[in-house]
């Protein structure tokens, strides 16, 4: 299905699950939901026969400190009928909490490790949730936007 | 005594002219000191240690066009009580910094280190902005060669490996052990 037509079926099938979806100016799907509709709609779009989105390409997340929010955003890719979509959800950036995709798609395990490790967002449900690539003892989340680093980081004068 | 000699003490000049001290002779000290560092500088077994980009060009230094077992690194040793150079190819962030660490000290002495390129040396492309990346490896580590580049050329390691042997002609063979 091209992008158009996906936006459409999904504007129709889950109208009371999903926030918005848009048509983003790079020509993408981008649909926003809210976080307890989140796994429910993932699941729906990994088997029904239609989407059949049986695979995740990335899932990754942004910060916005002025929103006070923090956005994990998922690709998810289908190998039959070829066609992408976005899904966003937000998660409150005090203590940010959402449920793991990794009982859908396997390969949101370690993804999700990665957003732990390096935004703080803890994924329930999740069988081994710890960092990934800094030590395991560290105690700060380096891609946040409010990062500062007791001297370690240099920067260019 | 004559006109070059101004500046050195009585025993001094003593010294020079005495027997053990007359050029081109060979004693006993001179020709087991002279074995013991031929065996070593000719027989410098590296550690298998690459992490990123430097260590492709480890490898190609390795194979067949620029050979590094005609300079005695014959074998890459994968253990490192088997191994006496180390040559940290590739940058090195936090986490594997401590494993470095480990490394080095457990090859058995004297071992020698090189720096290769400039993740190694001062960070590299990752001096700015990086949150995990260490600043060069000789805060942990005594280095004895740097070898600059991003990456060096086979060549400009050949060339690190060469001034290491000329260090260990230089240096007497029973050196301090050093601590970081």
């Amino acid at each position: 299905m091209t992008n158009e037509e996906l936006k459409s079926k999904i504007e129709v099938d889950f109208k009371n699950d999903i926030q918005t979806v848009i048509i983003s100016a790079q020509k993408e799907a981008i649909v926003t939901v809210s976080p307890e509709h989140y796994v429910a709609l993932c699941q729906k779009l990994c088997e029904e026969k239609e989407y059949f989105f049986n695979h995740l390409s990335s899932l990754t997340a942004v910060d916005f400190p002025k929103e006070n929010k923090i956005t994990v955003v998922s690709h998810l890719w289908s190998y039959k009928h070829f066609h992408q979509l976005t899904i966003k959800v937000d998660a409150d950036r005090s203590n940010p909490k959402v449920a793991t995709l990794e009982n859908i798609w396997k390969s949101a395990n370690w993804f999700e490790r990665e957003v732990f490790d390096l935004y703080g967002v803890v994924f329930e449900g999740h069988s081994d949730l710890r960092r990934i690539m800094m030590p395991d003892d560290y105690k700060k989340f380096p891609l946040r936007k409010d990062f500062a680093d007791d001297g370690f980081i240099v920067k260019p004068s | 005594m004559g006109v070059g000699l101004k500046g050195l003490s009585h025993k001094e000049i003593e010294l020079m002219e005495s027997e053990s001290n007359i050029p081109g002779l060979w004693t006993l000290e001179k020709a087991v000191e002279f074995i013991f560092k031929w065996a070593r500088k000719n027989s410098l077994w590296p550690l298998q240690f690459g992490t990123a980009c430097c260590a492709i060009e480890m490898m190609a230094t390795a194979a067949g066009r620029y050979d590094i077992a005609r300079f005695g690194a014959e074998v890459f040793r994968p253990s490192p009580r088997q191994a006496d150079l180390l040559i940290a190819a590739g940058t090195i962030t936090e986490k594997m910094g401590y494993a470095l660490k480990k490394l080095y000290e457990q090859m058995p002495k004297p071992s020698w280190v090189i720096a290769m390129g400039s993740c190694t040396i001062a960070g590299g492309p990752y001096y700015y902005d990086s949150y995990t990346v260490v600043k060069g490896i000789d805060s942990f580590v005594p280095v004895d060669v740097y070898v600059p580049g991003c990456p060096p050329r086979p060549e400009s390691l050949i060339h690190g490996l060469m001034a290491i042997q000329k260090k260990i002609d230089d240096e007497p063979i029973f050196r301090r052990r050093r601590d970081v």
